[in-house]
This record gives C-alpha cells, structure tokens and sequence, in this order.
C-alpha cells in the first residue's frame, strides 16, 4: 500500500536537526571546560548506538532501519553533554548503555518509554557514583592550571588518572554550602559567580538557549513545555528570592542560567515520547518540572535537579494526559459552557 | 464587500493542516470532453453498504440516461446507463457492478425537462431526482433526495463550493465555466428545503471562480462567503462551524440545526436533472499526477474504467508511484485499473515517485503530538492509532473513533508516515461489525425471551383449560352423586 508523502522532516530529521541545535551549548561547554567534554559526548554516543543495536538484535528487530531513526544518537548526545567531563569512560558507556536498554528497550523501544533515557542513564549514574559525578571540571581561568588539553582528559577517561587537578564543585553546589555568606559576597568570594549567573554556565545556558529557539522556530515542538518549566522556575525562585542573604537559595537568574536548566528546558521536558501529549497537558508538565527542579535544588541533597525533576514528572504524564483530554468536536464538555 | 456578501464572522477551526494547494497543473485547465469508452462499469453499490438491483437483462439495448438498477428504498438514486449500448453482464469484480458495452452511437432516452418546476409540487420533484440518479457529489454519496426530503423550512442552505483538498480543480473550473447551471440547481434546492437563506462557501484562492459566482449572483438572492484556504474547510461538519460558529453533536446532522449542505457539483446536477430532465451519467473529474503528460479536467462518463482515462491522457509509466481515486488526502489507492469513475470521485491521480511514498517506511510513533495539532475534530490520532492497533473496541469508543471524519491530515504530518486513516478505517469496521454482531445476539436473545413467553402462555393455557374441564367434570359428578342421593329414600 503506497500513500502520500508527507512534505515535512520525517522522524530520522526531527533527531538531526535537535542533534544540530545541541551544537552552540557543546560549544560553549568546549570552550570554558576543555576538549574533554568531546571525548565524554563521543563516548556516550558510542555507546548509546552500540546498546541500541544490541537491544534491537535481542528483541529481534531489524538493527538498521532501527538505527536509521537518530533516536539513540540524540540520547547518547544528551547523556554526554550532562556528564562531567572528565567521567571515566567505562561509567560513561554504562550509563549510556542503561539509557537506551533500562530506559527504553525494556519498554518496547523507541515510542513506548514513560522515562526520559537521558535523564535514566543519568540518574541511574548520579546515585551509583556521587564523587564521580560530582567532580566537574573548573571553568577556564578559574584555577592555576589551565582546562584540560586532549591528552590530560584522555589521560583521566581513559587511564583513571586523577582528575583533581582540573575539577571542583559547581556554581550551584558551591553556592549551596557557601557557609553564611550572602550572594553578594559569594559572587565575589568564590569565583564562580562569573558575570552574572555562574562563571562558564551562564554562556553554556545560553548557548542552549539559542539552539532551542533555533528548534522553536523550526516547529519541532511547541512552546509549552519549555516555557511552563522556565517561567515555574523564574518564579519560584522569585518568590523566595530575599535579595540574596546567607541562606538564600539564589536568584532567579541565576536559576535559569544555572546548571542543565536551559539543556533541561528545550532538549530533556521536549521529549514528545515521555512527555505529556496535548498542548495544555506540556504546559502543566514544563510548569510540574520547574517547580521540582527549584524544591530539589533549593531543599534537596543534590546540586542538580533536572534529571529527577523531568523523571519525577515523566511519572505523572499519564495523569496529566488524562487531565487534559480536548474536547472533541460536536461532544458536550464534561465542564460544561464549551458548546455552543 | 458587496451587498452578496456572506455578513457574519467566520470562524475558525479547531485544528487545520497547511498543506501546499498543487492545483497550478489543472486550475486553467477548461474542461474537456472525456471519450466514451468500448465498455463501462456501472457500480452497483448504494449509500451505507447496500446495493442496486438490476432491472435489465444480460444482452438487453439500453440508451443513455436508461435505468438499469435501482435500490430498495423509494428515494435511493437509481443508477443508470451512461452511454448507449448492450449489457453485457452482472460482475463482482473489481466491483459489483453492470457492464455495459457502448455501441458508439451514444443516443440518449428522451428527456422529460421540467422547465416550470416552480409549479410542481415537493414529492414529484423529489421523486425526480432519485430518479435522475442524484448523490452528494462531494463525499460520501448520500442519495440527494433522501437528503432534501428530511430537509424542509430550513434556516440556511450550504453550497459547498470549497474543494479545499490539493490537487482537485473540478468544483473550482465547473463555477469558472457554468455558474449559471450551479445557480439554477441553487434556486431549485432553495425552492425544495424553503431554505430562509442560501450561502455559497469558496476558499480564497480561486479568484476566477469567485469572480464567476459574483456575476451571476446578481440575479440571485444568495451570499457568497469567501473563506480562508484551510483544509479541511469542505468537509461538512467544519464548513458549518466556520460559517456559523456552530458544531453538530456527534451522530447528527447539520439538519438538526436546521442547516443543509450541499455540493457545488450536486447544485448543477439537480439542475440538469430537474430543468433539461437529464439523468446523471457524466461528472468533471480532476485527471493530474505528476505521472500524467496531458492533465486537465474532464467531464467523464461514470463507469469510465480509471485505466481508459488515464491512457487517453498519456500515462508515463516509468515515473508512475500510485493511482489514487477521489483526492490525495481523502481518496484511496487503486490497484485495479478496471476500476470504474464513481459519482462521489472529483479526482484521479496518477502520482509520480515525488508524490508518494513508497510501502513499508513506517517508523515508531515518537508521540510527537504533530497529529492532535492539526485534526479538526479535536482527537487524539496517536491514541487512536495504538488502540485500533491493539484492537481494543472499547477505548475506541471512549477515544470517539466516530467523530473522525477521515480527513487525512494527521497521517499528511506524521513524522514516523503511518498510515493513520487506514488503521481508523479498520478501527470503525471493527467497531460497525460488533455493534451488529451485538444487534443479532439481542435479536436472538428478544426471540428466544419471546419464544419461552409464548410457550409458557400456551402451557399455562392448556393448564387452565384442563383444571376448567376437570372441575366441570367434578361438578358434573357431583352433581349426579347429589341427585343419587336426593334419590335415595330416607335422606
């Protein structure tokens, strides 16, 4: 049975042009972390396509039309520019490899995830290994040591040579424990406050930023969910903003331009797969995934929040669908006043 | 704007696909004259799954505009012989249908023209064009007059002229060339329904046809509404709702709220049918593709099998993907070139390799939502998908797979290109054949109720007719021991 072809970017375009658009956000990772941060994102690609071909030959799949899709080239992708750096390479493969094959494949494969593989993979690697997962790289000029070269990061990934040299905590997790300073002070204390949000991470945010609405205005996804969760955010953080005491949680921008937020926002809540299905329902899931993001960073124990945010969400999709069913057309609606 | 006009806001959809019109092949095209072919096909099939009987007999002579089989019902539109010739036989291949072998003289039955129909009463004109074989042209083929019948002292008569479908530029070059054929047919459908108001509905990018219209609606009382290139703007239900702001409740029609629609095409054809009294043998049917070296609008004899059209406009072969009967969104794909030109089919595409894709590219659903953004009757296409996959009548039912007016717009966007109007096609046939799996069991189960009642009423009747003619039997001795014993000395 032939059928009309559709003049549209098909499934496998919709994951280059998302591939394309992660590319001035990696940039601006490459240029305050080092050229580590390629080496990591290669890996987990690596290893996201070497897993989903061995979960399509387990599942009895055709392994080259399953790979023709880009799916797991944009998880691996995604995977690798949320990891530290300077991972060693064997916990990046793993959890690229538990990304696609405990993220996805024991679902059914591409379509019928509930979770984020990403954000599976990532969590999944946050709790197993806390030190190593922690330990990011310090931003260019921040210590006496410059951003690992090629052959120091492939000496830490490959070789498990110590990475303390290059590696500190991040503006978020610093800030956290700033120890009775006001934000004021920390900024000018610590040396990761850079410009305005956090030295590195504010241009790295908005390098996402740019390859986001790069996406937006192609229309492969729709507002909803990145703003429901940007504007969340901005608020929560607005509303216990006290002007940056020492036990504020921090400011509004420098939330939004802190951390994966921005990678979170256009790259992680877009995910059609596991996200919620209707316009309305992305908005309740994007403003469901902001709140979390600032109660776990603000309250919780770990210095990012993201990935358990979007997971957290991922859960509830069902129910907001559920929720937010349209009504269809020439059916009275179950709130009444609809119909006219 | 003109006092013609169409005076109220229009609305808009609740979801809509922008779709490249490709109508620049055929849109200049005037219409042409289609041969007659050495043999045609009379399809049998009627509205809503039912059939035609044949009233003439294998090797009978029949003339153009001769019936030769008709439904059941008194108002079904009879299907007739388009062209003179022999019957040649009753088939059920590629369709049920009557072949019928022209004889090259093409001559016609009289005509009865009923030029003074302004005096003809409500049943004889209705009677007319059942007789005169008339169905919606546009759609779904609903028998005209059954559909005017039910129809009387409405508030607004529809001409639905927006061919918002790519490709199809019959409607648009049948008002360019004959607005006063279509206009005629209008005061005859406005005479039938005492419609209070009659609106003709364009898309905005058929200038000449539009132009057309105006003219010659200044010897009409009707309003013209140009409306906004929207697909599916022709589709009854979202005509409605952008005209009026108006939805029909799901399982109505648009007689409900006292409106009727009606095809531009179907509008001329009542007045042939009515004014020069002739049946409906031929309809202007859009020939294109990219695999077509002459394409054109064409004014076809029904029957015409799709292999005789297509070779008389040169068909190039080595570019050839598909045949398409109807449109390119609404209409299906065709395998058997036998197949003949139907009454409801404005369209016959013969697609190059551009235009369609070839079998088996179907992807995964990502649940992009891309679907549930553009269909027009606000459904969840990619849940449907998986639940007609699945098979699960129930959430089909909960999901109104009903109210899907088969538009084709979810699958014209789907990124993973599944072919989404099959699955629902499959979905509503599963769902038409347990209803009716559900029907015989309740007849079965009202006549077995009915027989256990009708048993037991007859084995309580002759209980009763037993115990009444044994206590008369009782009496009767009684009474005769009582008279022995009166008998009996000494008492």
């Amino acid at each position: 049975m032939t059928r009309l072809l559709p003049r549209r970017a098909g499934t496998t375009g919709v994951m280059l042009q998302v591939a394309l658009a992660t590319l001035p956000g990696l940039a601006a990772l490459v240029a305050f972390f080092g050229t580590g941060v390629l080496l990591t994102v290669t890996l987990a690609v690596l290893g996201a396509v070497t897993a989903e071909a061995l979960g399509l030959w387990l599942r009895g799949r055709s392994i080259r039309i399953g790979l023709s899709d880009g799916s797991a080239i944009v998880t691996g992708l995604l995977l690798g520019l949320a990891l530290p750096p300077m991972l060693p390479a064997g916990l990046t493969l793993l959890g690229a490899g538990l990304a696609i094959l405990l993220g996805k494949h024991v679902y059914g494969g591409l379509g019928q995830n509930p979770f984020n593989p990403a954000m599976v993979g990532y969590a999944i690697l946050l709790v197993s290994f806390p030190v190593e997962m922690t330990a990011w790289v310090a931003p260019r000029g921040l210590l006496a040591e410059d951003v690992p070269g090629l052959l120091d990061a492939a000496a830490v990934i490959f070789a498990s040579a110590s990475p303390d040299a290059f590696t500190g905590p991040t503006p978020l997790d610093d800030f956290k424990h700033r120890e009775a300073l006001t934000a004021a002070e920390w900024h000018a204390v610590s040396g990761l406050g850079g410009r305005f949000a956090g030295a590195g991470w504010e241009w790295v945010n908005l390098g996402f930023l740019a390859g986001g609405l790069y996406l937006l205005q192609r229309r492969l996804f729709s507002w909803h969910a990145p703003v429901g969760m940007l504007a969340a955010l901005a608020l929560c953080a607005g509303l216990f903003w006290d002007g940056g005491s020492s036990s504020s949680p921090g400011s509004p921008l420098f939330h939004l331009l802190g951390g994966a937020t921005m990678l979170g926002a256009f790259f992680i809540v877009t995910d059609p797969v596991s996200g919620a299905r209707s316009p309305r329902g992305r908005l309740l899931f994007g403003i469901g995934v902001g709140i979390l993001v600032y109660v776990i960073r603000a309250f919780g124990g770990y210095p990012d929040a993201v990935a358990f945010a979007v997971l957290l969400m991922n859960a509830t999709a069902p129910v907001i669908d559920a929720w937010t069913r349209p009504r269809t057309y020439g059916h009275p609606s179950s709130s009444g006043g609809q119909q006219p | 704007m003109t006092a013609a006009d169409w005076n109220s806001p229009l609305h808009a959809l609740r979801g809509h696909l922008d779709v490249p019109a490709n109508k620049a092949r055929t849109r200049h095209a005037a219409i042409e004259v289609a041969p007659v072919p050495a043999l045609l096909r009379l399809p049998l099939s009627l509205y809503g799954r039912r059939r035609a009987e044949p009233c003439v007999s294998v090797g009978q002579h029949v003339q153009r505009g001769d019936i030769v089989a008709r439904g059941a019902a008194a108002l079904d539109a009879a299907v007739h012989a388009t062209t003179s010739g022999s019957i040649r036989a009753v088939a059920e291949a590629p369709l049920p249908c009557i072949e019928l072998e022209a004889d090259g003289d093409d001559a016609a039955a009289d005509p009865e023209p009923l030029p003074d129909w302004r005096e003809r009463s409500r049943p004889e004109l209705l009677t007319r064009l059942a007789e005169a074989g008339l169905t919606g042209l546009g759609g779904a083929g609903f028998p005209s007059a059954a559909k005017l019948a039910a129809a009387a002292g409405i508030e607004l008569l529809i001409i639905n002229a927006a061919e918002c479908e790519p490709m199809l530029t019959a409607d648009e070059r049948l008002l360019t060339e004959r607005a006063g054929e279509v206009m005629d047919g209008i005061s005859i459908l406005a005479h039938l329904t005492s419609a209070r108001q009659v609106v003709i509905a364009i898309e905005d990018d058929k200038p000449e046809a539009i132009a057309a219209v105006r003219a010659a609606l200044e010897d009409h009382p009707f309003r013209l509404a140009v409306i906004p290139r929207r697909y599916p703007s022709g589709s009854e239900r979202q005509l409605v709702q952008i005209l009026t702001g108006r939805e029909i409740r799901s399982g109505r029609l648009p007689v409900d709220l006292g409106i009727l629609c009606h095809n531009a095409a179907s509008a001329r054809a009542v007045s042939r049918a009515v004014i020069h009294g002739e049946a409906l043998t031929e309809r202007i049917v859009t020939v294109t593709g990219a695999a077509l070296l002459r394409p054109g609008n064409l004014s076809v004899r029904l029957g015409t099998p799709v292999g005789d059209l297509l070779t008389a406009r040169g068909l190039d072969q080595t570019r050839l993907a598909g045949i398409r009967l109807g449109g390119p969104l609404t209409g299906r794909t065709v395998t058997d070139l036998r197949e003949p030109v139907g009454k409801t089919h404005a369209g016959l595409l013969a697609a190059g390799l551009e235009e369609l894709a070839p079998a088996g590219t179907e992807l995964p659903c990502i649940r992009c939502g891309a679907c549930a953004e553009v269909c027009p009757a606000s459904l969840l296409p990619q849940e449907l998908h998986r639940q007609a996959r699945a098979a699960d009548l129930d959430a089909l039912m909960a999901l109104n797979l009903q109210d899907c007016i088969e538009c084709g717009a979810c699958a014209w966007v789907c990124p993973s290109r599944i072919p989404l109007v099959e699955d629902y096609r499959l979905g509503k046939a599963a769902l038409a054949a347990e209803a009716a799996r559900q029907a015989a069991a309740e007849h079965a189960r009202m006549r077995h109720e009915r027989r256990q009642r009708r048993l037991e009423e007859e084995r309580r009747a002759t209980e009763s007719a037993r115990e009444a003619r044994l206590s008369r039997v009782d009496a009767a001795l009684a009474r005769a021991k009582a008279a022995r014993h009166d008998r009996q000395p000494g008492s």
